[in-house]
């Protein structure tokens, strides 16, 4: 994932991105793990990894070579929030789905899911793409 | 990529063991009147309190269980006859429903098997990262 840290990320090329996101999914579920883990932890917030708007953005912009500059790990694409400044769907997760936190247990199995599934396909994109390049190379 | 989310995912599947360890003992000592001594000291349910766990960048990266005894009132049954009975003729009985106790276990057989499917989706994306 050394692509992430270094301070100049070309969006242009294919396989930045599809790590970005490779990247990004793993966070995602590393959070999503935690939540599960905490689902019955007293006055745990919940986490969340959002990659995609920053991803997308970059993309838009792909022709220029953008800088980043990382001190931290979490500094770059992955914005961890706690649910207080973070609205991503119709639910309301401020207010708590039961005594003990705002954990909706549903939605994380839901989400963890969907990151899985999303990392497959990244990953079956990426194989794709070594396998052109593999083509190329052999003519 | 790294294995953390497994060993997040391992340490709530402990702490679900634990949390359905102190229900079966709950069950199990639901009406226990003395203490492992044989004297008359009725059985105080036994609750696990669940905290997160953070690393030193304070990410979540786990959680621990920690037993506490449930304070609230010991049930009084009058029954003159019982060894146990004080004086008046009242025994104290442990603060045990077994109601509670059912449901709580089903709710850390669901945490558990959430905590499962955590670890399997994680080995499956690990399978199709090193397919690439």
């Amino acid at each position: 994932m050394e692509g992430l840290n270094t301070n100049q990320t070309n969006y242009g090329d294919p396989l930045r991105t599809l790590e970005a996101s490779l990247h990004g999914l793993s966070k995602r579920s590393k959070a999503i793990g935690a939540n599960i883990a905490n689902a019955n932890t007293q006055g745990y917030t919940r986490r969340e990894v959002s990659f995609e708007d920053r991803l997308q953005n970059e993309l838009s912009n792909s022709d220029l070579t953008f800088n980043t500059v990382t001190t931290n790990e979490q500094h770059f694409s992955e914005e961890i929030t706690n649910l207080k400044d973070s609205v991503s769907s119709g639910l309301d997760y401020n207010s708590p789905f039961n005594e003990t936190n705002n954990i909706n247990i549903e939605k994380e199995m839901i989400d963890l899911t969907q990151a899985g599934l999303r990392f497959k396909a990244v990953s079956n994109i990426s194989k794709k793409y070594f396998e052109g390049i593999r083509g190329i190379i052999r003519g | 990529m790294d294995l953390d989310l497994i060993n997040t995912a391992a340490s709530a599947l402990l702490t679900e063991r634990i949390r359905m360890n102190t229900i079966a003992s709950n069950i199990a000592n639901a009406h226990t009147t003395r203490d492992a001594n044989g004297d008359s000291n009725a059985y105080r349910r036994k609750v696990v309190n669940f905290q997160t766990i953070l690393d030193n960048q304070n990410n979540v990266s786990g959680v621990q269980g920690v037993i506490e005894e449930d304070q609230s009132d010991l049930k009084m049954i009058f029954d003159p006859g019982h060894p146990d009975a004080d004086q008046d003729g009242y025994v104290f009985y442990p603060n045990v429903s077994t109601e509670q106790e059912m449901v709580d276990m089903l709710s850390a057989k669901a945490s558990y098997e959430a905590n499962l499917k955590t670890i399997q989706v994680t080995k499956q994306m690990f399978n199709s990262a090193l397919e690439i």
